[in-house]
Parts: C-alpha cells; structure tokens; sequence
C-alpha cells in the first residue's frame, strides 16, 4: 500500500533523532562516571590500605593500648576541684621523697634521663666557658678572612657598569648583621659574666 | 617563709605518651636522687581530651604514680574565649588560684611532653629560688633525646647554642633580641596567675605573649637557670617546617594583634622577624650573583656577610660540641654537613612558606619514637603519601558529592 508520507513524518524523525542523541549522550555520561566511579574506589581502596598502615603505626606506638570507644569523663568538674595534699604529694621535700614508697607504686624507675647528672652538665659547661676567648677571636678572624676574600673577588670581577637595581641587591645581606653582632655580643656576655656552674655533684 | 613547692607542670595536647612518660619519670627518678635540693614538689600534667582518650591506662598509670592528671574540660572557657595550649595553661592557673596556691611560696617549671629534667636541672631549680633574686627563670635545652643526625635534629644543635644569646637577651631590659622559651622556664606561681595566659582567639605562641605580658607588668624580673633541660628536636622535615611556621605565625600574631606590646618591643620584635625573612633572598643572591654581577657594593656588604655566615657555622659546631656528652649517636662529618645544610634550608623557607599559608591548632608535632627500622626519608615519604591520599579522597568525594543524583 503506498500513500503520501505523513505530514509529521519529518517532525517524528527529528523527534527521534534528538531521543537517540539523547540515548548516546547519557550512555556517554554513565561511562564516564562509571571510570569515576572505577577510580574512586581505586582511591578508596588506597585510603583504606593507608589507614591500615597508620592504625598498625598508632599501635605499635601507644604499646598496644586500644583505643576506647567512648570518651572518658573529666576527673572533676572544672569549677572549684578538690585538693587532696596527701594525694598530691604536697608536703614532701624532694630530699626525702625516697623515703616515701607509697608515693608511686613501686615500679623501678631508670631510663636515658639517668645520664644527665650535674657533673655532666659542669663538665660541658666548663668546656664552653673555657673556649670563649679563642671562640670569639676565631669567629673574628675567620669572619674577616672570608670578608676579605669576598671584597678581593668583588674588586677582581665586579661589573663597574651594573645597573642601579642590580647593584644595590647585596644591601639585603645587612639585614641581618646587627641580630648577629647582638648575638654574638650577648652569647659571650653570657658566658663570662655567668658562673653557670653547679655546686651539687654525685 | 614557708618551703617553697615547685610545681612540675607538662601541658600538651596529649598524643605523645610515651614521652609524657619518659618525661614525668626524669622528674620522679631526679627529685629521689639529687642532694641538697630545698623545694618540694609536684607533679600536674594537664592534656587535652583528646590526648587522655589515646591511652586512658597511661594516664590511669601516671595518677598511680601521684602525678596528678588535669584533663581540659571540653565546656571550659577562659573569660577572653583563648584557645590552644593557652587554654590548658589557664586552666592550670585557675586551678592554682581556687586552691590557694598563687602564692610566692609556689613555683611553676613549665615542660613540654618531651622536655626531660636531669640532676643539674634539679639542682639549677633549687639554686634560682633560694636567691630568691627574679620571678622568672630561663636555661639553656639540649635536643639529645632520641638524636639521630638527621636534617631536623641536626638544626636543633644550633638552637640550643642561640640559647646563649637568647639567655642572654631576655634577661636584658627590653629582650633586645625577641626570643622566648616555652619550656624550661620556672615562673612564681603568684606572678603567673596574676598574668594569666587569657586572651582573645587562637595565639600560636602564647609564651611570647605571656613573656611580654610579664615583662610590662614587673619590668626586667627575668634571670638565669643553671642546669639543661633535655629535649628531643623534630623526626621529620615535614614537622621541622610546621613547628617554625608556628613560631613564625606567633611572631606576626604578637606583631598585629597583641595590642599589650610596647612600640619599642614592636620594633625589636619586628626586626627579629626581618633578618628571619631576609635569610632566602639573601640566598637567592648569593646564587644569582653566579649571572648578575652586583657592583662595587659587594666589596662592603661582603665583609658583613662573612661574620653572619661564620656565626651560624659556629652555631653548628659549638652546639654539637654542647651535645657531645649526651649523644648515644655519633654521624660521620659528612654527613653532619649535608644534613645541617638541608635542615637550614627548611628554616629559611619557613617564614615564606608561613605567610602563604594559615595557622592552624593542628600543627601536632610527633615526639614519640617512631618505630624501629624506619628512616627519616620514609617518614617524609609516608606523610607525603599520606597526604596526596587525603587530597584523592577529598576530590572523589566532593565531585561524588557534585554529581546529580
């Protein structure tokens, strides 16, 4: 059967034209977020391979205490706390403190700190007061060798003719000089005017 | 006069026991085994809640040992709404004044988790409170705790040699120079609570405030103390570069925002700043000068140039020498070199690298060991990934967010 084509034949086609461009561009969209998708979990799963790594960290350094699941409550309330002396330690002079075992709960108590005696400490601080007058002689010398040599290299291979703002730079090297004149100044101050030594040694 | 009590307090977020630890047990092993010492004393480690809930049982573990363990209440305000450490120093002192102890018989010795005390300590506590001649003492701190000679803990040798003319400039009228400590400083209980660490926000460094705030209220009251403190520097390059952005954020806060600070210390604290900011470009020009030729100036500029850079080397030198007795771990020179270069160069960056970026109370710096076996390098490695993993997640779930539907 033939017959003349419908008059909304071309309105129809171009309806289903836009549907199926339609179709392709929200299958386009899925794929896309589908390779989103594919590449958040990858993150994910990275993220959770990370934590992992961070919690095996966290353990190993809190030795093995887990973490609670609940908050704990704050030991008193944060207006007027009681005060307990005989918890505290109040009282009790540094001196006679070993005497006291029901302080702490008896655990032997010993670790790296053992080695910072006054003795120790004297013999560094000697050593430095001791070098003072050579270091502060040295640190002169040296400072004017190394100045020195930079004048000559400046006078042998500066550029007479620079420009104004390339010649004027070097002036942000003086900024700090007056900090470390002070300093320098200070330090040995310091050490000569201080006894800094220690009377009590074991 | 009553026997004065000094008051060991360790304030920190929390998260770092086994330092907490270490630190608290110097104090109990050195008070049982130094002579002569005429204090008595307490011990008060205030954290924050997060901290006590990592590891509740270490906590429960100090209280068994009379260490008494104040944790922030999360509802606490200070009347000027502080936060960070110094709400937890406030808290502290508010504690002090409800129980009577803001009194000149008090003694406060201000440690941070890590901050280790020794005999000399000890010792140096108890010598500045019978002269009985200043209200606040400052000492000297060695990083000897867990050193290993990598980049961060190589910078930390010079530090403790700054201390000599840190030492030197706080206990000068005016603190010419701007320094301060955190840690290992003794402060009359009366004079701290009668200053208190209240103020407004978030400060970054609350013991230079408090430090300015004590010197306009009782003038020139800072003295020396004998004795090290012993403290462990940074493990990671990473953390080295938070820990000055910290500092430098403090120095900008105290140079816009605190308004107590006289015009005079404004300068000096704004130069301290300057010369720190002026480290890179100077680098920079020192480089460039390889293709520009700077002129005939150089031949001046430079004769200062050499006393700056034999200052910092000797900075190194002598503050490892102030180490020696203490390290369990000698590097060969070398490598000394290579690292205290590397470490340099993240604190000249750190100034920059602060005024682009925010401060921040999470700038938690790690004190506890890592564990055995690993290098400092995979530690850089492993907070890098870390890193760029956190930001693959931020992304994937902001577009999954984004996406209709």
């Amino acid at each position: 059967m033939r017959g003349s084509p419908s008059a909304y034949l071309e309105e129809r086609m171009e309806a289903a034209r836009s549907a199926a461009s339609g179709v392709h561009r929200e299958i386009d969209e899925m794929e896309r977020r589908a390779k989103d998708l594919r590449g958040t979990i990858v993150r994910i799963e990275r993220e959770l391979d990370q934590a992992v790594r961070e919690l095996v960290f966290v353990r190993s350094s809190y030795g093995g205490e887990s973490v609670p699941s609940e908050p704990p409550q704050p030991p008193r309330s944060p207006g007027v706390p009681s005060f307990d002396p005989a918890r505290e330690g109040r009282g009790r002079s540094a001196a006679s403190a070993a005497s006291l075992s029901s302080f702490t709960s008896g655990e032997a108590i010993g670790g790296r700190f053992v080695r910072f005696t006054v003795s120790a400490y004297n013999r560094t601080v000697d050593d430095i007061k001791r070098r003072r007058g050579v270091l502060a002689m040295f640190t002169v010398a040296l400072s004017a060798a190394v100045g020195l040599t930079i004048a000559i290299l400046t006078v042998v291979y500066a550029s007479a003719s620079s420009p104004l703002w390339v010649a004027i730079l070097p002036v942000v090297w003086l900024v700090p000089v007056p900090f470390f004149l002070i300093a320098f100044r200070g330090t040995h101050r310091v050490l000569r005017q201080n006894h800094l030594k220690l009377p009590g040694e074991t | 006069m009553s026997v004065p009590t000094v008051v060991f307090q360790v304030t920190a977020i929390g998260k770092n026991p086994e330092s907490l630890q270490e630190s608290v047990e110097s104090v109990l092993y050195w008070v049982r085994n130094t002579p002569r010492v005429g204090f008595r004393y307490l011990i008060w480690v205030v954290v924050e809640p997060l901290g006590y809930v990592l590891a509740p049982r270490f906590y429960q573990r100090l209280r068994r040992q009379g260490v008494r363990v104040l944790m922030v209440p999360p509802e606490y305000r200070t009347p000027l709404g502080t936060r960070g450490k110094a709400r937890a120093l406030e808290y502290a002192c508010a504690q002090r004044r409800a129980e009577g102890m803001s009194t000149p018989s008090f003694w406060v010795y201000h440690q941070d988790e890590e901050t280790c005390v020794g005999q000399d300590t000890l010792q140096g506590l108890s010598e500045f409170i019978d002269q009985g001649r200043k209200l606040v003492g400052v000492g000297m701190i060695l990083y000897p705790l867990d050193w290993a000679g990598t980049p961060s803990h190589v910078q930390e040798l010079a530090r403790s040699y700054d201390d000599l003319r840190l030492l030197d400039s706080m206990t000068m009228p005016g603190n010419p120079t701007a320094g301060c400590h955190g840690s290992h400083i003794l402060v009359r209980a009366d004079v701290e609570d009668s200053v208190g660490w209240d103020a407004p926000g978030y400060n970054p460094t609350e013991d230079l405030a408090f430090e300015i705030r004590v010197r306009a209220r009782y003038g020139s009251v800072f003295g020396l103390l004998s004795g090290f403190a012993y403290e462990k520097g940074a493990f990671s390059l990473h953390d080295q570069l938070r820990q000055r952005r910290r500092w430098v954020h403090g120095v900008l806060h105290a140079l816009f925002r605190l308004d107590e600070l006289p015009l005079r210390r404004r300068l000096t604290v704004a130069y301290s700043a300057l010369a720190w900011f002026s480290a890179l470009p100077s680098v920079l020009l020192l480089l460039g000068s390889a293709a520009l030729h700077y002129g005939r100036l150089t031949a001046f500029t430079g004769v200062f140039t050499g006393f700056v850079w034999i200052s910092i080397v000797v900075a190194y030198v002598e503050g490892y020498r102030l180490h020696a007795a203490y390290l369990e771990r000698h590097v060969a020179v070398p490598w000394l070199f290579a690292n205290g270069v590397l470490g340099a160069l993240i604190d000249i960056v750190a100034p920059w690298y602060a005024l682009f970026t925010r401060p921040t109370m999470g700038d938690f710096i790690a004190k506890d060991r890592p564990p055995s076996g690993i290098r400092w390098w995979q530690l850089e490695g492993s907070r890098l990934s870390l890193r760029r993993h956190r930001n693959a997640a931020r992304v994937a779930t902001t577009s999954l967010r984004a996406k209709p539907g």
